[in-house]
């Protein structure tokens, strides 16, 4: 199976047959393994995160413990370093918790044996590739990042547009984009200043839409690279079992081990990764929400 | 002062539709035949109404009673905090009064100890005094007594000797004796005043 084809087959994600149509020369999968993939994770989530919070109860157990100590963590360990305020925190901490599970659920969910299973099972890979593995679901979060840190620094520059002049809110959200974009220039007085201002603000957007870029780059890389090494180390076992059928080559009895050993150690990386990576995609959209909403640099 | 809020019902739909025209660059470039297959934008539409679904039924039902359940448990665990700071003052102030009147107690018993003591010292010696004055009189009663027997006593032995001597004289005035009755006599007499002394003893 991992001998077959090129070792990039193994994270790409695979369509279902007939699930894919094709909409002004561009094609559109509305059903694949990563999709599959991301259901399964969504469900997981609702059902994992609805029962610990009916069973929840002011002395915490079980399941609710789990929980409770990663929302504490994405709450004192992202959103409250990178936010400062409670109220900014209060607002984005739903967003930051959802944005952390989901990414951490769609690593996941990549080391599961469940591709090679339905595989086995169906013939096909009907469920079990990394959605963060492919680059377009990658580019779909940071998307949201993206749109969350415009969308509220429009309207929190909309709020303080109402607030420091006392016009009507409608007339601010309506010139919020102009505001926003204005108010990410950093203020220098005098001559140098007006003629910065423009220029740096235009900076100041492209670096945000670069650092939104960086987010979705840095976690398909990671996950996929990681995939990719757990494959190449796999596919010399495999090799290494095929030449000792085939030309009665002793190498397998060092090689095959030392796989073994080393498909061991890269799992637990991966598992390492998938969380580290979770953590650095929210810690970083905290922090651009931090920068970008505020706007008080 | 007019409030933004930002609900995840409200920007779910508005955030997925921007966000799915921001990923068509990369989606069209994504495209390539060339290389794996790296997804298109039915993926990245995927991924953002799934995002949006589990940022409104997560915010509605999960994370909204687990943040608050958190916020309640901080907030007792503050107040238990405070409450029990509180009690250590309470504590700390209550051993303060208790060991100040511990040692008023103390003192005071002290001060009743010492009273006690100087008065049982006072008694003591007023009883012994009494004793020995009371011996003193007791002795000196005896030794009257004792005068006054020896005394009598002297009067009485030698009123009976007298008595005696007179009788013995009569005796031997009245008969003619020999030698041996002489000596009888004489014998008889001796143990007569003997006698008559141990009787005079004895009473």
């Amino acid at each position: 199976m991992l001998a077959e084809g090129s070792i990039l087959d193994h994270v790409s994600d695979s369509p279902w047959p007939g699930c894919q149509i094709v909409i002004a020369g561009m094609r559109i999968t509305w059903m694949s393994s990563a999709i599959a993939s991301m259901l399964l994770v969504a469900v997981v989530l609702c059902v994992v995160l609805l029962l610990s919070r009916r069973r929840a109860s002011v002395v915490p157990h079980g399941m609710q413990n789990a929980v409770e100590a990663v929302v504490v963590f994405v709450r004192d360990m992202v959103a409250r370093p990178a936010l400062h305020s409670r109220e900014k925190m209060d607002r984005f901490l739903p967003f930051l918790l959802t944005l952390f599970f989901y990414i951490l659920g769609m690593n996941l969910i990549g080391l599961l044996p469940l591709n090679g299973m339905s595989e086995f099972l169906f013939g096909r890979r009907l469920l079990g590739v990394t959605p963060t593995g492919v680059l377009t679901i990658c580019a779909a979060l940071a998307s949201i990042t993206l749109v969350t840190l415009i969308v509220c620094g429009c309207r929190q520059a909309a709020r303080r547009y109402h607030e420091n002049t006392g016009r009507p809110i409608a007339l601010g959200l309506v010139l919020s984009p102009w505001l926003w974009f204005r108010s990410l220039s950093p203020r220098i007085p005098g001559a140098t200043g007006i003629i910065l201002r423009y220029p740096l603000a235009i900076l100041e957007f492209i670096g945000a839409i670069a650092k939104c870029f960086s987010l979705m780059v840095r976690l398909a890389a990671n996950i996929a690279s990681g995939h990719i090494l757990l494959a190449v180390i796999m596919m010399f076992t495999v090799d290494a079992f095929t030449a000792a059928f085939r030309d009665q080559a002793t190498h397998v009895f060092y090689v095959g081990p030392l796989c073994v050993l080393f498909s061991v150690l890269v799992g637990l990386l991966e598992l390492l990764v998938a969380c580290l990576q979770a953590y650095i995609f929210t810690f970083l959209t905290a922090i651009f929400l931090g920068l970008y909403v505020e706007s008080e640099h | 002062m007019s409030r933004l809020p930002i609900s995840p019902s409200k920007v779910s739909l508005p955030l997925v539709f921007t966000a799915a025209i921001l990923c068509i660059p990369t989606c069209a470039s994504a495209a390539d035949k060339s290389i794996p297959y790296p997804g298109d934008l039915g993926q990245a539409i995927a991924a953002l109404l799934i995002f949006a679904g589990l940022l409104f039924v997560l915010g509605k039902w999960a994370w909204k009673p687990i943040l608050s359940l958190l916020h309640q448990r901080e907030e007792s665990i503050s107040r238990s905090l405070d409450e029990s700071t509180r009690r250590e003052q309470e504590a700390k102030d209550l051993k303060g009064l208790y060991q100040a009147r511990l040692g008023a107690v103390e003192e005071e018993a002290g001060d009743i100890i010492a009273q006690a003591r100087k008065e049982a010292d006072a008694a003591g010696r007023q009883i012994i005094n009494a004793a020995r004055i009371e011996a003193k009189k007791k002795l000196s009663c005896a030794q009257r007594e004792i005068d006054e027997a020896k005394a009598e006593a002297r009067r009485e032995l030698s009123q009976m000797t007298a008595k005696l001597a007179v009788d013995i004289a009569e005796r031997v005035v009245a008969r003619n004796l020999d030698a041996n009755e002489r000596s009888r006599l004489i014998e008889d007499s001796m143990e007569e005043i003997r006698k008559n002394m141990t009787d005079a003893q004895n009473e």
